[in-house]
Parts: C-alpha cells; sequence; structure tokens
C-alpha cells in the first residue's frame, strides 16, 4: 500500500517522489509533485532550509507492527495526560490528541 | 551532611533580576509592536542599533531559504523585499532564542527550552488573529512564557537543582515542585523580570497567568488566555516537550471563543509551522 507522508528533510532519502509541490517562504516553487528526490535536491532543499516535505512511501508495516505503534502511541498520551481529569474538556482533548496520532500513524 | 535550605522568595527575586536583559534593541521592538504606527523606517533604525542583530538577520534573509536573487545589501532593502511583518517576526524569534542560547551558560539544556518556547509560539500564531491578537506579539509573549524558569535556573542553580529533585520525586508538574520547594513559581518569577524589564503589560501578564488565566468570564486579558492554551496545547501535542500536560482553562478557551473543534484542524498546521521554524533557527 502507498501513503503519503509529511517527513522531516533529515529523513528525506533520494529516490523518494514528491506529492506535492516544495515551496520557499515566498511561495515560490523549488521542486515540483511528482518530481524524484536525489541526493543533490535534499542537499539543495537543505540549504534552503526547507524543514519538510510530503511523499509517497510504500508502507512496509505489517498489522503486527501497526498495532504496536498504536498501543505505544495510546501509552504515551496515556502518561502525558495522567495528572488532568479525564473527563469533560481534558477528556475530549487527550481523544483529539490520540484520534489525530492514530490516524497519522495509519495513513 | 546539612539538609539545603533554599533562598527566601525576596532573594530569590533579587537573584533573577541579575539575569541580563535581552538586547536592548529586541526590548524596543518588542515594546512598538502594539503601535499602530510602527514603520517599517522605525524598525530598521531599531536593528541597525545593534550590529549583531544586523548580521543575524542579514544571515538569514540571504540563506537560500528565501532565495532572493543578487541578495539583500541591507535591512532596509530586506524589509522591502521580504515585508515588514516577516522581519520583524524573524528578528524577535531569532534575538529571543539566540539570547537564550547565549545566557545559558553551559548549565541549562537550552534547546528544548527553546524548542519548547517555538511550540507555543507556533500554536499562538495559528490562532492569534482568529481571536484578534497581533501573532508577533503572541510569538513574543510564548517565547518569554517560561522565561521564570531560565532565570531561576542560571542565578539560582542550587534552588532549580532542589525543584528540579522535588519535580523527580513526587512526579509532579514543575510550577507544583517550585511552589514546595522554593515559595513562588517560574510564572510570577518570570513576570517579575518583564515588568523589571519595561516589556508590556499584556506580555507580563500572559508571563504571569500562563498556568492559570484569571478567572472571570469577562474578557480582560485574551493574551493570557492565548499563551495559556498553546502552552497547554504544545504539551499536549509534545512539541519540544515532555513535560505532563496541564489542564485547560474552560474560561480561557471560552473568553477566545475558540473550540476544540477549531484546535482539531489546525494540529496539522502547528506541526508544519512548529518544523519550520525550528529549522530556520537551528534546532
Amino acid at each position: 500500500m502507498i501513503r503519503v507522508r509529511l517527513i522531516p528533510l533529515t529523513l528525506a532519502s533520494p529516490g523518494m517522489v514528491l506529492e506535492s509541490d516544495v515551496r520557499n517562504s515566498l511561495g515560490q516553487v523549488l521542486l515540483k509533485a511528482g518530481m524524484a528526490l536525489s541526493e543533490p535536491s535534499i542537499s539543495s532543499l537543505n540549504q534552503k532550509n526547507i524543514g519538510h516535505v510530503k511523499v509517497f512511501q510504500e508502507d512496509e508495516r505489517n498489522e503486527e507492527t501497526l498495532s504496536a505503534e498504536r498501543i505505544k502511541v495510546t501509552e504515551r498520551i496515556n502518561s502525558m495526560f495522567r495528572n488532568v481529569p479525564q473527563d469533560g474538556t481534558m477528556g475530549a482533548l487527550k481523544q483529539m490528541i490520540l484520534d489525530y496520532r492514530l490516524e497519522k500513524l495509519s495513513s | 551532611m546539612s539538609i539545603p535550605h533554599p533562598m527566601s522568595v525576596d532573594k530569590i527575586l533579587e537573584s533573577v533580576g541579575r539575569l541580563p536583559s535581552p538586547p536592548r534593541a529586541i526590548v524596543e521592538i518588542v515594546r512598538t509592536l502594539e503601535d499602530g504606527d510602527a514603520s517599517a523606517e522605525v524598525l530598521a533604525k531599531q536593528i541597525e542599533t545593534d550590529p549583531g542583530l544586523i548580521t543575524s538577520v542579514l544571515r538569514l534573509v540571504n540563506s537560500s531559504h528565501y532565495s532572493i536573487s543578487g541578495g539583500v545589501p541591507s535591512i532596509r532593502h530586506a524589509i522591502v523585499l521580504l515585508g515588514f511583518n516577516a522581519i520583524r517576526n524573524l528578528v524577535c524569534v531569532n534575538g529571543i532564542s539566540d539570547y537564550f542560547k547565549q545566557s545559558s551558560q553551559n548549565i541549562f539544556n537550552y534547546e528544548d527550552f527553546i524548542r519548547h518556547s517555538v511550540g507555543v509560539g507556533c500554536v499562538a500564531k495559528v490562532f492569534a488573529k482568529s481571536v484578534s491578537i497581533n501573532p508577533d506579539s503572541a510569538f513574543v509573549a510564548a517565547m518569554l512564557h517560561d522565561v521564570g524558569q531560565f532565570a531561576l535556573a542560571i542565578t539560582a542553580p542550587d534552588e532549580y537543582r532542589m525543584v528540579i529533585d522535588y519535580k523527580n520525586t513526587h512526579n509532579c508538574r514543575i510550577s507544583d515542585a517550585e511552589t514546595a520547594t522554593i515559595g513562588i513559581d517560574h510564572a510570577k518569577i518570570g513576570a517579575h523580570l518583564a515588568k523589571h524589564w519595561n516589556l508590556p503589560i499584556e506580555i507580563c501578564s500572559a508571563i504571569e497567568f500562563h498556568h492559570q488565566p484569571p478567572d472571570s468570564v469577562v474578557n480582560r486579558a485574551p493574551m493570557s488566555d492565548l499563551i495559556h492554551v498553546a502552552d497547554v496545547l504544545s504539551h499536549a501535542m509534545e512539541l519540544g516537550s515532555t513535560e505532563q500536560v496541564s489542564p485547560l482553562s474552560d474560561n480561557a478557551m471560552l473568553r477566545l471563543h475558540l473550540s476544540l473543534h477549531q484546535v482539531a484542524i489546525s494540529l496539522g498546521k502547528i506541526e508544519e509551522e512548529y518544523t519550520d521554524y525550528t529549522h530556520m533557527i537551528g534546532l
């Protein structure tokens, strides 16, 4: 399965295909969607202080790995929210962050 | 071995007052953030009073990040090319971040501290316009919201160590550890310092009340509410922070007319801002 991921430039590697245009802070297009990244283009983006890129990525995780990651994320969020009420606004906020993280994990 | 005894609150406040203030040019720019008649000319003059600031602004705008052909020779050109607001924001965020780096004296982990401050800044910036607050002022208040913690670590390291030990032993929030060990928390210490530096009153209040915004229905201090909300969210989103989440004030959300739905649809945007800013200031 192919998924779209927003990854920090430090995790970008040659061959990854851009899902969307890479723009600088003035909105100018530096690299177009559909292009494959290369060593020179990654180092050029790095020099231009681009922090992240949106790329297509083959999802190599199996259901077992995904489920272990989901448990890890859930435990982490439970720990971060350990000293606040688990209902009302804080309960809703916790659920919102959990949904966001889990959706990111499976997208 | 004698049991360590912390300084009195008065002594602590006297001690943190010795922390060098941020560069005069930055303080001046922060003071004029809310001026309706702040102009490019005034901003250029403020930056040009500080050689360090000139160098750092020109270095940033000439980095290929901005891809400006021919280069940017002066501060005035930078303001024309990139815009008044962009340069002012860049000067404030970068200037305060540099100030923390330079004052940390290798005894404080400034990187995590700045990451968290920038995280709060990004959340505050994303919601500032929708709650009618100047995003630059909000970012500055966010960058300085924990300055009390920084000041305590630098000027009263023994007391700071006692706070951290207490926090680790009791598995509590840092402000509770501060109140229990030294009788005052970093929000009050920070506000004291910000007043000492003559920063605008809404920034001082935002620092003072970022854990507990005033509990009234009337919207008297929107900046305090915004920084409180941004602080809680940045912890919840773990933007440069591993500190446990504190309770979010329902009243602050109500006064800002901010809903959890608005927050939910902004999470991606906040994370993108955060990645960009941490990259810009080299973290």
